[in-house]
């Protein structure tokens, strides 16, 4: 026990792990992480207004609002004000409003106690996601008609790199209860001069707040706009939205732009903790073997088996703990906490723990392949940063599982726990993904193999380098 | 009970240089067996791999019947190394770095390491990094790692390269001390007459083989082939009187008398009976290194 507590106290104050630890808080500065965080993205897309509402006229206005996440999890503690100005249909009327605040469902109830029949109202929300204001006209209806307001049709999980986007619709029904019999319609056309439209699905809509995954793989390959409808009993539109294929799909690797697009697009994470694992392995392994340091301990009453395992330990463990530091840090600062159970923060631990253990492991097996410390690192460096800049890694998987926000719906969605999914063709999709970037679905493998292929090679990685390294060991100088 | 190679023969990649072969070689407690051969000849490859640092290609080595390659931990430790080179980690400090060692020994008393630190002389250096050190301290580093297991043998490559006098003269005491307390040393050197000084027995080793064991017999017992006379006012007559034991020439001083097994007792009689007051008489060659090169000259 005091030889791994002696290995783990050698590891931390080693240099590289030093220099390392300041390199990535200088990389992180850089990366402006927390700016466009892979997981828990702030309301600076145009198509994620972060909140929605509707509203019902009965001699006085009732606003329901929702707000959420980039994720469409709901947020709770977001402050709502409506405004409305003095004058409009009443010139002496006094300018009113009213406020409330979400509760734990993201949801809150304003009213407006005015009469008007058309005038303007200011619409304001503060959460943890951002600001956001809205100033339009809000006009008098008939009672029990409850009017679509902005956000009622939302995008949330798409952007670059997100894999599944997923269409939010806020629809309540009259007096706030249930949706009184629409329906989400979901329309493809095709690139001019095709003239023709295909209808993908007409779901009814049963709650206030529904999600519908976009079937990306079923989308035509040269469609050109991508119509959401959200329709009322008669079929008569309510509210819609239109997108193109192109800004609900990946972003293409070839298209990422260098600088610092590709900085802030990229996941910073992914890249920095797999560049933590190196370090720590430099400083823990591969440096000690290339300037024959570890000698001298192996001329010591140990074997080479257990230098390797305790030098191995003494990675791990603060690894752990930056990986740990790393996801508390994006989460609270950055993330919508309220949006995540603790068991999904701890599945996000874990897919950043395996990849970063995965490179931990291929820094000690290089170690024994290459001589030369400073390659070892440059070679681990350059698969990190290949896979992280260029390659969805494994913090998608976990980005994956944060589509709802409890982990057995997590794990409903998403098909990553089907041996089937894990042994798919990830190689032949991979290609076929990076032979036509950017053409519009065809050429996206399903998020589920792709994740689950990655889950499956870093798992891999993680488990047969060390072992491999162990082997070497023990056989070779 | 001894430190034994069995069969041992080891390989370098990528070129597969025999470095040892079929090295097979006893250490017994108390004794110090010498390992001499040129640069190169496998001396620090045979006390690497002993030392349990480098892994032999075939056969095996035992401490005390405990074999290197599956009682690896109870072998080392009977062992102590100290490397020809400072392999310590640079940066790391004198005293913590001797802390972490004895750590990985385990059973090492806390007050030890300073007991060391002060008998090598280091304590005033226990702060230092390592980097920071001269070579004979490094050495001297190395000989308190070798002390942390309170070893039953010794492995000692080339432990008198880049020592200063003084330093020479305390490892060479702590050398004699070692072998007193019933250590057993393997000590390597090129230098054989630097060895002979020390070695119950002297190892030859030449392109990886083993050449020949020189026993204390051959190492301290062989016929001289030089000897220097000492005889103030020494002349032409005096070489005359000194041409039956070998080659005379006069020098300051006296003479040299070379030839195979000069013998320095007859050349002392006969000089007192010429009437010469002889005040040294000292064997200039033990012939140790014509020994050496005879058996070099004899392998290739």
């Amino acid at each position: 026990m005091s030889a791994i507590l002696a290995d783990l106290r050698r590891t931390l104050f080693a240099p590289a792990t030093i220099v390392t630890l300041i390199l990535v808080l200088l990389l992180a500065g850089l990366f402006d992480v927390g700016s466009t965080p892979s997981l828990g993205r702030p309301f600076d897309y145009g198509y994620n207004s972060g909140y929605a509402f509707s509203y019902e006229y009965n001699g006085g206005f009732v606003f329901w609002f929702y707000v959420f996440n980039g994720h469409g999890a709901p947020i709770a503690g977001a402050n709502l004000t409506v405004s409305v100005p003095a004058g409009g249909n009443s010139s002496s009327v006094p300018a009113v409003s009213g406020s409330a605040t979400t509760g734990p469902d993201g949801r809150a109830t304003v009213t407006i106690a005015r009469n008007d029949s058309t005038t303007e109202f200011t619409i304001e929300s503060v959460s943890s996601g951002g600001t956001d204001e809205w100033t339009g006209p809000v006009g008098a209806t008939p009672p029990g008609d409850v009017v679509p307001g902005p956000g009622t049709l939302s995008l949330v999980d798409s952007g670059p790199y997100d894999l599944t986007p997923t269409m939010l619709l806020f629809c309540p029904g009259p007096s706030g209860g249930a949706p009184d019999g629409p329906s989400l319609e979901i329309r493809a056309n095709y690139s001019a001069p095709d003239p023709r439209e295909v209808q993908l699905s007409l779901t009814p809509v049963t709650s206030d707040v529904t999600t519908y995954v976009i079937p990306r793989g079923e989308l035509p390959l040269s469609s050109s706009r991508i119509d959401f409808l959200l329709l009322n009993r008669n079929g008569s539109e309510l509210a819609g939205m239109s997108e193109t294929p192109r800004e609900l799909s990946v972003v293409p690797y070839n298209q990422t732009f260098w600088g610092q697009d590709l900085l802030e697009d990229t996941n910073q994470w992914g890249f920095v903790v797999p560049l933590v694992a190196i370090g720590l392995g430099y400083a823990a392994y591969a440096r000690p073997r290339s300037s024959r340091s570890l000698e001298p301990v192996l001329g010591l009453p140990t074997t080479r088996a257990g230098v390797l395992i305790r030098r191995y330990v003494s990675a791990v463990v603060p690894l752990a703990v930056v990986v740990a530091a790393a996801v508390v840090i994006e989460f609270a600062i950055y993330g919508p906490v309220s949006g995540l159970a603790p068991a999904l923060l701890a599945m996000i631990w874990a897919g950043l723990f395996l990849e970063a253990v995965a490179f931990l492991g291929f820094v000690f097996l290089l170690a024994h392949l290459l001589r030369s410390a400073g390659l070892v690192a440059v070679v681990a460096g350059g698969v990190a940063g290949f896979l992280a800049f260029f390659v969805s890694d494994t913090i998608y998987l976990v980005a994956e599982l944060g589509h709802t926000s409890t982990p057995s719906g997590a794990l409903g969605a998403a098909p990553l726990w089907n041996p089937t999914q894990l042994a798919g063709a990830a190689i032949g999709e991979y290609f076929s993904w990076l032979g036509s970037p950017g053409e519009g679905w065809s050429g996206l493998p399903s998020a589920g193999t792709l994740f689950g292929s990655l889950l499956a090679v870093t798992a891999f990685v993680a488990i047969s380098a060390p072992v491999v390294a162990l082997m070497l060991a023990r056989r070779r100088d | 009970m001894a430190l034994e190679f069995q069969n041992v023969s080891k390989r370098f990649w990528p070129n597969r240089t025999p470095a040892l072969r079929d090295l097979t070689l006893k250490v017994e407690p108390g004794e110090v067996l010498g390992l001499v051969g040129r640069n190169g000849a496998g001396k620090t490859t045979a006390i690497r791999i002993a030392a349990g640092v480098s892994l032999p290609g075939s056969g095996n080595v035992q401490v005390d019947g405990h074999p290197l390659d599956r009682e690896k931990v109870a072998a080392s430790r009977l062992l102590g190394w100290v490397p020809e080179e400072s392999v310590h980690e640079e940066s790391a400090k004198v005293e913590p770095l001797l802390r972490y060692y004895a750590a990985i020994v385990g059973d090492v008393e806390p007050a030890r390491i300073g007991e060391l630190l002060e008998t090598w002389g280091l304590t005033q250096f226990r702060r230092r990094r390592v980097r920071t050190l001269s070579l004979g301290m490094r050495r001297r580093l190395s000989l308190i790692a070798s002390e942390l297991t309170q070893p039953k043998y010794l492995l000692l490559d080339e432990v008198f390269n880049g020592l200063d006098p003084e330093a020479v003269v305390t490892v060479r005491a702590w050398v004699r001390e070692r072998r007193a307390a019933g250590c057993g040393l393997l000590l390597s050197s090129h230098n054989l007459r630097e060895l002979a000084k020390f070695a119950d027995r002297v190892a030859v080793l030449h392109e990886g083989r083993l050449l020949k064991v020189l026993d204390r017999a051959e190492l301290h017992e062989r016929p001289s082939r030089v000897v220097r006379v000492q005889v103030p006012g020494f002349d032409e007559a005096g070489l005359r009187v000194l041409e039956r034991f070998g080659t005379p020439e006069l020098v300051p001083g006296g003479a040299l008398v070379r030839g195979e097994g000069v013998d320095a007792g007859g050349i002392a009689a006969a000089l007192v009976h010429a009437g010469y007051v002889v005040q040294g008489l000292t064997r200039e060659d033990d012939g140790l290194e014509e020994l050496y090169l005879e058996l070099v000259r004899g392998a290739t």
